[in-house]
């Protein structure tokens, strides 16, 4: 362990000398606390501040991304190239050792970095919340809470039998369009299924449920905070849709009267003492305006309610966390890519990776369908593609800036299977094959 | 006792498609003793380097077996006991000296005490303790050199690989480290020294293995090596023109070719003493400073020690040896340098540094009763005078 330790150290003094990581840190020194500040936002100190914790916290994760992969792979193949190392092999120490020291001192430089610029991040947070005028609406008691969400239950079971249904209907009938694959044609019945499950005529009014909030809420001063979407079939341009809410039943109920914007969302704070024995909390829309024609909200996220959970510290670490994850993972690819290839190529090959990791919920989306398609060259590449992202992880998928900017709770969940998928699994897989890999190479053969 | 083997050692360099572009040794066999210091000597691209990489696990042979203190040169634990200094210093240009060999000494897990101690030790050894908190990047090539040495001594080792160590090294230098490796030697350390400068290893190496083109094309003692059998070199103090002329005729009277001259001193002995000249005045210097023989952590000769070897490989093969008796010596105290006419008659040719400008030489292809039959004459003039 001194070894690993001792290699770690070196890395610290290799970074204080490095140029490019100094000229980074200056620069990120720069744009973090100036940058956010000066972005344009609805006029709202509220909405000024959520966009400057999403915009520090992508400065600060690709700050640290680049540096993961450019530090990794130079300091790896420089060591080699200058025959540096030559006096690092003939010790006591194995080339595990070295391949673990470089990632434990990579690691460690990232941490401080992180802690560094994390705290120039806050105290610029901090300094924005202190920042209101009196005539600005915004609640900012709320930026200093995130909040967990409850969506209602959607009967997917159900869903599923009626699409099954509808398609077999639908072929028996003759009516499934040779212009779309099979599967496109589940899809199509499905959205157009979940339309009809989530739309409200007027006059009509919709229960949803949502269940299993936490006992203690119910005596509590807190407020929860019901977001929605709603579209409807009428609006026009400056349409202002009148809705009326009734959350809760009998003396509790509470009632939220409005006219909004459709496609946009909006909330509403409502009393915790809605909530019933159970921990559920029913939450009825009645369609009161006759002009918005049908009203229709989105499954996946035109309804939710939101209630307090954690400070606003706790789950910007866990945000942090993440970030770091993604760059510990990003260095086990840096250091694998170094213990066979050249400087130039391993820093290319991080960088495609971090490309594909950050763009992978697109890649995804664009390829999904593919994998069924009878052209081979299709099929290739989407089997392709499907093996790369078993080493790639979709960096959407555990980032968690829009999250944290839209004051909803980081899970623990994401941060465990981010330590197990990512440090463990892939990065442990990449180690692994790089630590292989160095062991057989050849160290001193020259250049023929 | 072999502690470096190697059987039919070859090695094929290959481009990517796996063609041969070049076979650096081709079925070389190799044994170097314990407690003795062994030239690899040869002209540049001869393969010297590349045994070392190989004996260092640097390169992996491509058929043959190598045994460094009887296990393979890839064995992680029997790097305790190896000290290397490559053909050029690879430093870490963003660290101090003493960042360097502290970070060297970590590397062989030594406690922090012992190892800023050994550090501070080998710095003065090598003369910079004053340029310790300079970065190595500002050291000039024969600084470097010097950290290189020391940090191939942070882990007091058995077993010296050394690679061109005069490289780049002023003359005061090259003699510091020749006393160094002698020392070592005289510890009881095993050195591998790898050179083509050929002064330096007739100077300290016990034996030599000349390489060309992958194999070994001579190899023995360089007493047995550089011996020429037919020829008698006499060398006495200065001796009055009469007693020349004397000693001239008697040759001539037995038809001897002789010649008679006065023997110059080597350039290098002759800088050594205008510097040490220049050292007792004071002459201030920004590089490195006249450094101690040798580190206090090496000053215990192994001489005794044979008992208590440090590796547990050697003392295997100490047990072995045991067993087996070798009629050589495991190690051999420092020559000592007395101005004696008596002794430099005695003394081999190597000791030529030494011998006072005021004496006189005679080269003589005779046989060695007439050699006998001189010596006796010198001795008695000797007496005569006193």
């Amino acid at each position: 362990m001194s070894n690993i330790l001792a290699i770690a150290y070196k890395l610290f003094q290799e970074a204080r000398q490095s140029h490019t990581l100094v000229f980074f840190t200056v620069l990120m020194l720069l744009l973090l606390p100036f940058f956010p500040i000066n972005l344009k936002s609805d006029d709202t100190l509220k909405s000024q501040i959520q966009l400057a914790i999403t915009y520090s916290l992508i400065l600060i994760s690709m700050m640290l991304y680049l540096v993961s992969i450019f530090f990794s792979t130079y300091s790896f193949t420089q060591e080699l190239k200058s025959k540096q190392y030559y006096l690092v092999d003939v010790k006591p120490v194995g080339r595990w050792q070295f391949f673990y020291g470089k990632f434990l001192g990579i690691a460690l430089f990232n941490a401080i970095m992180l802690i560094i610029l994390s705290m120039i991040g806050y105290c610029m947070i901090a300094y924005l919340g202190n920042q209101k005028q009196p005539d600005d609406p915004s609640n900012l008691e709320e930026i200093w809470i995130s909040y967990r969400s409850i969506s209602p239950e959607v009967p997917y079971t159900r869903i599923n039998a009626l699409v099954l249904e509808e398609y077999q209907k639908m072929k028996q009938e003759n009516r499934l369009s040779s212009e779309y694959t099979e599967d496109e044609h589940w899809d199509r019945i499905r959205k157009k299924l979940e339309v009809k499950l989530q739309h409200i005529a007027p006059s009509f009014s919709k229960v949803w449920q949502f269940k299993a909030f936490p006992l203690e809420l119910r005596d509590s001063s807190n407020k929860l905070r019901l977001r929605y979407r709603l579209f409807s079939t009428e609006s026009g341009l400056g349409f202002l849709c009148k809705v009326r809410w009734e959350i809760g039943r009998g003396n509790s109920q509470y009632i939220w009267e409005d006219r909004i914007k459709p496609g946009e969302f909006h909330e509403f704070n409502v009393p915790c003492s809605v909530i019933n024995v159970d921990g559920i909390a029913e939450v009825r829309f009645v369609h009161t305006d006759p002009n918005a024609g049908l009203i229709y909200f989105p499954l996946s996220d035109g309804l939710e309610i939101l209630y307090p959970a954690e400070p606003f510290w706790l789950n910007y670490v866990k945000a942090l966390l993440l970030i770091y994850l993604l760059s510990c993972f990003l260095i086990a690819i840096g250091l694998f890519a170094s213990t066979f290839l050249s400087f130039a190529v391993s820093l290319f090959f991080g960088f495609f990776i971090l490309l594909l990791g950050v763009s992978a919920s697109f890649v995804e989306e664009i390829t999904a369908g593919s994998f069924s398609q009878q052209n081979i060259w299709k099929w290739l590449s989407s089997i392709s593609l499907q093996f790369i992202f078993i080493f790639v992880p979709n960096f959407d998928a555990y980032s968690q800036n829009e999250i944290l900017a839209s004051a909803r709770v980081v899970e623990w969940r994401v941060i465990w299977d981010s330590i197990w998928n990512i440090l463990f699994i892939r990065g442990g897989i990449l180690s692994g094959l790089g630590c292989l890999i160095f062991q057989r190479r050849e160290i001193g053969k020259p250049m023929l | 006792m072999e502690i470096i083997e190697t059987i039919g050692l070859t090695k094929e360099f290959r481009d990517f498609w796996g063609r041969v572009k070049a076979r650096a040794l081709d079925n070389l066999n190799l044994k170097v003793n314990r407690g003795e210091i062994f030239g690899l000597l040869g002209p540049n691209g001869s393969g010297k380097t590349t045994t070392i990489k190989l004996l260092l696990g640097l390169l992996f042979p491509t058929a043959g077996k190598i045994k460094v203190l009887g296990k393979s040169p890839r064995h992680v634990e029997n790097k305790k006991y190896i000290g290397f200094l490559p053909e050029e210093t690879y430093l870490y240009p963003y660290q101090t000296a003493e960042e360097a060999l502290l970070f060297y000494g970590r590397l062989f897990g030594l406690k922090h005490t012992i190892c800023k101690k050994r550090v501070q030790d080998l710095l003065e050894m090598v003369g910079l303790t004053k340029a310790q908190k300079r970065p190595l990047k500002e050291y000039s090539k024969g600084m470097a050199r010097r950290i290189g040495i020391a940090q191939a001594l942070i882990n007091d080792p058995d077993l010296i690989f050394l690679d061109e160590p005069t490289t780049g090294l002023d003359p005061i230098g090259t003699k510091e480290i020749k006393d160094l490796i002698l020392h070592l030697k005289n510890c009881g350390k095993t050195i591998v020294l790898c050179s083509h400068l050929l002064a330096d290893v007739e100077d300290i190496c016990d034996r030599i293995a000349i390489v060309y083109g992958g194999k070994i094309r001579c190899e023995g003692t360089v007493a047995g090596l550089l011996t020429a059998p037919q020829r008698t070199q006499i060398v006495v103090d200065n001796l009055s023109d009469a007693t020349i002329q004397e000693i001239t005729q008697w040759l001539q009277s037995r038809q001897i070719p002789a010649s008679i001259e006065k023997p110059r001193e080597r350039l290098e002995t002759y800088f050594l003493r205008v510097i040490q000249e220049a050292r007792l005045q004071d002459t201030p210097t920004s590089g490195a400073e006249a450094g101690k023989i040798v580190a206090d952590f090496f000053k215990q000769p192994n001489l005794g020690s044979l008992s208590e070897p440090s590796n547990p490989v050697l003392q295997e093969l100490l047990e072995q040896k045991l067993t087996h008796p070798s009629p050589e010596p495991i190690a051999q105290p420092l020559p000592t340098t007395t101005n004696t006419v008596l002794q430099q008659l005695v003394q081999p040719a190597i000791e030529k540094a030494s011998i006072p400008e005021s004496s006189t030489s005679i080269a003589n292809p005779s046989q060695e009763n007439i050699q006998q039959e001189v010596l006796n004459e010198l001795l008695a003039k000797g007496k005569g005078k006193k």
